[in-house]
């Protein structure tokens, strides 16, 4: 029992830390389009949260033990139907406090950038704004995947 | 853990699955992987567990728009499960590359965790076909999860990144 235990808290402490290791900067235009939802997310603290998600939430990997989530008002419109031009925003907190940020992932749905995806574009920074993964990220999208609604959002689920 | 999953470990463990039998012995996936597009996260030529995977990944996306009329797409669910079969059975053989940062003394562990999370989707995906055979939607709609939240904790735990 021990044992399956150490082994379960390994995984977890490397699924966390290899999203921080690896880069995946997908193409020129994956990273300027993440340039400009940079700035687009400017002031994304003052958004809203899906009904139940609101504020610092418990995490899972590999987002972090804790989670901070924020929509901008084109997805909070429809929270069952994420609308194109909707914005995720997720402040991924350490494994061991729920103030220090470790990275911030975000998810934006473009029309037409990736059919088989939703169309989502995925996006991942540091907290000083460092670009670490960008585009179709299929570490993302798999996950995100087996989303309810097939719309690879888990928050409405 | 389930009878089936029991009954599978047994087998697999006395047919030398999970004591480290060549991969050579396995059902050839790359029928099914030449289908999906095959990408290494590193850059380098994918390894044959990534290979495996992008088999098990086109599979459950093909599986879901399948399951939505199974009786209708028969034929097709069944190749797809059998496919997928051979790429989870295959995935047991062989080990994430992120075992190489697994303490030696942790490695045995972590490495059996592993064998058995795969072998828990094959049992999963062996309930899928078995339901295919006769179209139960209902059947296959929960093994269908079950293979989602197999993948799930999988991932979380033992992905490659």
């Amino acid at each position: 029992m021990k044992r399956q235990l150490t082994a379960a808290v390994l995984g977890l402490l490397l699924g966390s830390a290899a999203i921080t290791a690896c880069k995946s900067l997908g193409t020129p235009e994956d990273q300027s389009e993440a340039t400009t939802l940079w700035d687009e997310m400017s002031g994304y603290q003052s958004w809203g949260g899906f009904d139940g998600h609101v504020g610092i939430m418990k995490g899972k990997s590999p987002h972090g033990k804790y989670v901070h989530t924020y929509v901008n008002e084109i997805g909070m419109a429809d929270q069952a139907q994420p609308a194109y031009g909707t914005i995720i925003v997720k402040e991924n907190f350490s494994r061991d406090d729920r103030d220090t940020l470790q990275g911030i992932t975000v998810m934006q749905r473009i029309e037409g950038y990736d059919a088989e995806n939703n169309d989502w574009f995925w996006a991942r920074y540091t907290p000083k704004g460092e670009l670490t993964h960008a585009g179709q990220v299929a570490f993302c999208s798999d996950c995100h995947f087996d989303a309810g609604a097939d719309d690879f959002v888990f928050l409405n689920d | 853990m389930t009878t089936a999953l029991r009954v599978l470990l047994a087998i697999s463990a006395a047919s030398g699955i999970l004591a480290g039998a060549s991969s050579s012995d396995l059902p050839p996936v790359e029928a099914g992987a030449e289908r999906f597009a095959v990408t290494s996260q590193d850059g380098d030529k994918p390894t044959a567990l990534e290979a495996s995977m992008a088999v098990l990944k086109g599979g459950q996306r093909a599986l879901r728009k399948q399951i939505a009329d199974p009786k209708a797409n028969q034929e097709a669910l069944i190749a797809n499960l059998s496919e997928m079969e051979a790429a989870a059975h295959a995935a047991i053989m062989l080990t994430p590359k992120a075992m190489a940062s697994v303490p030696k003394g942790e490695l045995s562990a972590r490495t059996v965790a592993y064998k058995q999370k795969m072998a828990e989707l094959l049992v999963h995906i062996l309930a899928m076909e078995a339901a295919a055979l006769t179209g139960d939607k209902d059947s296959l709609d929960v093994a269908y999860k079950a293979i989602s939240e197999t993948k799930q904790s999988g991932h979380e735990n033992f992905r490659d990144l």
